[in-house]
């Protein structure tokens, strides 16, 4: 136990680069020192507002139900599937990519403290959405029924016990997954297609649930019972052992310390089990694909630009957890587009009566894009180069050349999940070709410009110093600053085309969402070749 | 020719890590600097390939500015780190191509080079192989490999026979000579100072970021060994 608190006491401070932060911010006056802590805070706080304020919005049809209990499945049920989501697509980078591996299997060491010491960083990152998720719900549950002290002391139990049962489910897939695929070529591909289905299994799941919610038919009252009702269903199967937490911490001792169990038992098992293992499934895991009838052959030449935009995508899709955290918004955006538009179709139709066609494209467009844009790949591509920024930086290319082709990936992959989207589009409403057009012009250019701005982010909060490539993307500034920026430049969007389309017309409000995201465009190319041309010299590689 | 003028590099925490350095390299010759850890050798090996910026100073490689023309003084120089941290996700020929792709090597004289310099380094066999899965050394082996088939005017290694076994070793030397025949400049920092003392027609010693010796061999070490010669001036710096 002593030596997984080293480890863990070390992990913790090499995770958060608490040494350089300290050294960083601490000599330096004014901006640096305080904004920039400030600034983290803030965006914290901002965060947890917005989360709240939609827990607490759903919550009401609890409180109008007087069923006060739907408030905690709800939190439980949501953070049940983030953590799910997010966690799977972590585990096996934090398991199996650690460059400290040799180093800490030579140290006396048992294999079990290592593993439980990559599964805390898991856990310590789960924590972070628990924080998100399940505390609004605790917090909204105590004003509206006052409850015991004793409630917040078992409420806190179970946000220590929480993350424990999913890390155990996503570390095992993931060492599942490796012992399977450690003999095949291409097991990156492999992995790629596994996260997505899995990704899609979930939300389809999720989403069926809530299409089989009860009609809701009858007086008010009674439809808001129904449907608080329906919710808590459904929050109960995403989160199953969220009937535990609810009556173990409404009074029953009994399912409280069989929530606590059924959390931490598993846990340990799987150290125990895997930790004899680990040290198999690490050489396993590091085991390459070797040709041994390799023949040297003439390959074909292409130009600088194209090379390292090859390299790119390369690079991309060489780590399955990489992908899924840097690239995965515009495919499900389409999986989601696809998925409702056919399940839905009878709301849809509904809607599409009501609403003028204009607005109507207007809503899916900006569904589609804020998807499509939450996530990007360049917020994180200069960190991802890491300890090989070197090559890019001697090599006789212009910086702007190495943005360029940073850029292009990102929009790459836009480009065949809006076309999806538009056919899928042109399907079921049959637009005239001028929105046809909006559906394709819109989420291209705006991704362009979330594209671009990722990159300057990037360019501007580096972080290049990592020892698993995951970090670069989950634990950079620039990856929360671009999502930050990319629900600002959204949001600017949606306000300009709801202002403007009632006076007119939507036609014209679209070129004018057109127009602004060209002028923004423009104004980041521009940083990018000026300020950002500067920035991408002074990192030092 | 290279020409380092006055280079001055301080680091954000206030260290100066190269202090009003001044070097001429020539064409065709082979240059040793050396220094202990932490010296200032790979910072000034950083400034002269483009890796870092510097405050003071200029660095020219055949006239070529590095901080008002870098890319025509990257186009004739070739770079080997101290570390061969290179794309792991790449096959190492993949890695070569991207690399010849880069610098506008053509087709017929970069297959011809490739097979050449990966059959000197015994490395073509595993070239179809994940960078991922190579050695310290066979990555050191690659990047030598991407390095030679440029043809530089210019070639700056650090630390280049760190994790080298003998043979490859060898082999590097003869290519830096063979290079050298052909009118290009080696620079390259080592502390392996019989290599330095037998292979390099001038050198250089640097010591807390300032140059404390500096001209042909014979001139630095006089009639004892590089070793001595360094331990001594180390002594007295």
């Amino acid at each position: 136990m002593r030596k997984f608190w080293i480890l863990f006491k070390v992990n913790v401070q090499n995770t958060f680069s608490l040494n350089l932060l300290k050294k960083k911010f601490g000599n330096k006056s004014g901006f640096l020192r305080i904004g920039m802590p400030l600034i983290t805070i803030f965006l914290g706080l901002l965060f947890l507002g917005i989360a709240f304020f939609y827990i607490a919005m759903y919550s009401q049809v609890f409180v109008m139900a007087g069923q006060y209990e739907g408030i905690l499945y709800l939190g439980l049920g949501l953070a049940g599937v983030m953590m799910l989501l997010t966690t799977i697509s972590k585990a096996h980078s934090y398991l199996f990519e650690s460059k400290d591996f040799d180093l800490l299997m030579s140290l006396p060491i048992p294999p079990r403290s290592i593993i439980a010491s990559k599964i805390s960083q898991l856990l310590l990152l789960n924590y972070f959405s628990l924080v998100y998720l399940f505390v609004p719900s605790i917090i909204l549950y105590g004003i509206y029924t006052t409850p015991s002290l004793l409630f917040y002391v078992g409420a806190l139990g179970v946000f220590i016990a929480f993350p424990f049962l999913i890390v155990t489910i996503c570390s095992a897939i993931s060492y599942g997954l490796n012992i399977l695929l450690s003999r095949i070529k291409r097991k990156n591909i492999f992995q790629v297609i596994f996260m997505i289905l899995f990704f899609i299994a979930v939300m389809v799941g999720s989403t069926s649930l809530s299409s089989s919610m009860a009609v809701l038919e009858g007086n008010d009252m009674d439809m808001i019972i129904a449907m608080s009702e329906s919710i808590q269903r459904i929050m109960k199967i995403l989160y199953y052992p969220g009937t535990l937490v609810v009556k173990g911490l409404t009074g029953s001792i009994v399912h409280y310390l069989l929530y606590v169990g059924i959390s931490i038992l598993p846990f340990l098992g799987f150290l125990v089990i895997v930790g004899r293992g680990f040290v198999k499934a690490q050489s396993r895991s590091k085991m390459t694909y070797t040709d041994k009838n390799f023949v040297l052959k003439e390959a074909e030449v292409t130009t600088p630009v194209k090379a390292v935009f090859i390299k790119e995508i390369k690079l991309l899709f060489s780590n399955a957890s990489v992908f899924l955290n840097t690239a995965i918004g515009p495919i499900m955006s389409t999986f989601m587009l696809v998925f409702y538009l056919f399940t839905q179709e009878e709301l849809f139709t509904q809607l599409g009566g009501t609403l003028d066609p204009g607005i109507m494209i207007g809503l899916l467009i900006a569904i589609v894009t804020v998807m499509g844009t939450m996530i990007t790949t360049t917020a994180s591509s200069i960190s991802l180069e890491g300890k090989q920024f070197w090559i890019v930086k001697v090599a006789p290319v212009a910086p702007t050349s190495i943005f360029k082709a940073k850029v292009l990936v990102n929009f790459i992959l836009v480009i065949p999940t809006t076309i999806i989207n538009s056919v899928v589009v042109a399907i079921v409403f049959k637009p005239n070709l001028f929105l046809m057009a909006m559906f394709i012009i819109i989420p291209l250019i705006v991704n362009l410009l979330i594209g671009s701005l990722g990159l300057f982010i990037n360019l501007l909060f580096p972080k290049l110093n990592w020892d698993n490539p995951l970090k670069a993307v989950k634990q950079g500034m620039s990856v929360v600053l671009t999502m930050f920026a990319s629900l600002i430049v959204s949001a600017v969007l949606v306000v300009v085309f709801v202002l403007t389309s009632p006076l007119v017309g939507s036609d014209v409000s679209f070129l004018l969402v057109i127009l602004i995201s060209g002028l923004g465009l423009t104004g980041v190319i521009w940083l990018l070749k000026t300020v950002g041309v500067k920035r991408y010299h002074s990192i030092p590689a | 020719m290279l020409q380092i003028k006055g280079l001055t590099k301080t680091y954000e925490n206030g260290k100066r890590a190269a202090s009003n350095i001044n070097l001429d390299i020539q064409d065709g010759e082979i240059f040793a600097f050396i220094g202990h850890n932490g010296a200032g050798k790979t910072t000034t090996i950083k400034c002269v390939v483009g890796l870092l910026n510097f405050e003071a100073g200029d660095i020219t490689i055949n006239g070529f500015s590095i901080k008002k023309d870098p890319i025509a003084c990257k186009k004739i120089t070739a770079y080997i780190p101290d570390n061969p941290d290179i794309y792991e996700s790449l096959t190492g020929i993949q890695y070569l191509n991207f690399i010849a792709d880069i610098y506008d090597i053509p087709k017929t004289t970069r297959h011809l080079d490739i097979e050449t310099y990966a059959n000197d380094f015994e490395l073509t066999k595993n070239l179809g192989d994940l960078i991922s899965s190579y050695s310290h050394g066979m990555k050191q082996k690659l990047v030598l490999i991407s390095a030679f088939i440029r043809h530089p005017k210019l070639l700056i290694l650090d630390e280049p026979f760190v994790g080298l076994d003998p043979k490859a070793a060898f082999t590097v030397k003869q290519i830096m000579k063979e290079m050298c025949d052909s009118g290009a400049m080696v620079f390259f920092s080592t502390h392996v100072l019989e290599v330095a003392e037998k292979l390099c027609s001038r050198v250089a010693m640097i010591q807390r970021g300032e140059i404390i010796a500096y001209g042909t061999m014979e001139d630095v070490k006089g009639d004892k060994s590089l070793e001595e010669a360094f331990l001594e001036l180390d002594k007295h710096a």
